[in-house]
């Protein structure tokens, strides 16, 4: 296998599920170019790219979801489930049968667990909204945003804060209801040297 | 400067700006938690492009517009340019008709958004009908043509070695002279 030096892989793997739900999932990552972001979606014998510039990113935003606790609780309800069936099994086959089921489901659990918290995380450009479908757990989204926020300072230079800020909103209808365009002359537009979110 | 707003994913509404790049917090209006990391490019205001030069006598014209003074030539045909049909892509300049092609050749990778990976398909085609056994005087066949026919198209754009096309080749050949050589016994016995 040769080794790919043009790609650097980031942290996190997910999955799209498109048209037909779950009977077509494609697996997502994210790799990282010198100039630009590369979001693979690929099933069995295709794969689909969609490329994000550095340059253009204008905000990525990770959000907490419940998602890793509803399945950590769903795989430990069913494994309880097995083992309170075991109880009343009295044939050493199908106890070895239940047993291994609920371990199964155990597993899983524990899995789901240890993964940690989980997460929506999108990135925001000029003209696009797009979820980060490979980071859908907390740890790994900021071991991404720990790679990408210096490249993607390094690649958009320094904000300029003399300026006026004129707030628009193309992206969210909500956005106009709810903030009205205004015109302020507050220069940061927002905090500088971030951190990376802990 | 032009600030294009951040909205909560969950409840759409817009962020504050004391939000931006302040770690997690919770959103106003849900109260979700949230980390919501902004960069330059937000508040970037966009370039025009700068005004088309008419050419005047004596000066090198455009290929494609030639009343407008060129610019720069074309990287892959080395026409001139004015600076509307001047397209910069990955580093290069390049003219409409050179895109064009680039893109139709699969030449220009940055323009491509998706890829067949015929390794795969072979590979899956050597070894899938092995398991059904009588399927594989098809199969073996079939892995065999594909990777022949598509060795030289690109894989995955990860660049993978060629691996999955020899494995398929190699099974693909011993399947088909375990056919020759079963054929030969039972029709010579």
């Amino acid at each position: 296998m040769t080794k790919n030096k043009e790609y650097q892989k980031i942290p996190g793997r997910g999955y799209r599920s498109d048209g037909v739900g779950l009977v077509v999932r494609r697996s997502a990552r994210l790799w990282l170019a010198s100039d630009h972001l590369l979001m693979i979606f690929s099933t069995m014998f295709n794969e689909e790219f969609k490329r994000f510039y550095l340059r253009d990113i204008q905000a990525i935003t990770v959000r907490k979801t419940n998602n890793a606790f509803i399945w950590s609780g769903s795989w430990l309800a069913v494994a309880i489930l097995f083992a309170l069936l075991s109880l009343g099994v009295e044939d050493a086959i199908g106890l070895w049968v239940l047993r291994g089921l609920g371990g199964l489901f155990l597993l899983c659990a524990v899995i789901a667990i240890a993964s940690g918290q989980s997460c929506i995380a999108e990135i925001k450009t000029a003209v696009h909204l797009e979820e980060l479908s490979s980071l859908k757990r907390v740890r790994h989204a900021k071991a991404a945003l720990a790679i990408l926020q210096p490249l993607i300072e390094q690649a958009q230079g320094e904000i300029l804060s003399e300026e006026p800020v004129v707030e628009t909103s193309a992206s969210s209808p909500v956005a106009n209801q709810n903030s009205p365009a205004a015109t302020t002359a507050s220069p940061p537009p927002f905090p500088i040297n971030p951190d990376t979110p802990s | 400067m032009q600030l294009t707003l951040v909205t909560c994913s969950k409840c759409k509404a817009v962020l504050p700006r004391e939000q931006y790049n302040a770690g997690f917090v919770s959103c106003p209006t849900c109260a979700s938690s949230l980390s919501v990391m902004v960069f330059p490019a937000l508040v970037r205001e966009a370039v025009a492009p700068a005004a088309e030069q008419v050419m005047v006598e004596g000066e090198a014209s455009c290929f494609y517009h030639p009343q407008k003074k060129a610019a720069l030539p074309c990287d892959s045909c080395g026409r001139f340019l004015c600076a509307l049909c001047d397209v910069e892509l990955g580093g290069q300049h390049l003219c409409p008709a050179c895109l064009d092609s680039g893109k139709k050749k699969g030449k220009l990778k940055s323009l491509e958004n998706q890829r067949v990976l015929y390794d795969r398909i072979a590979l899956t085609t050597a070894v899938l009908p092995m398991l059904f056994v009588w399927t594989s005087i098809i199969g073996a066949p079939v892995a065999l043509f594909i990777s022949i026919r598509y060795w030289n198209s690109p894989g995955s754009i990860l660049g993978r070695s060629k691996a999955r096309f020899v494995i398929a080749i190699i099974l693909g050949v011993l399947q088909i002279a375990a056919w020759i050589a079963v054929i030969i016994y039972f029709t010579t016995r």
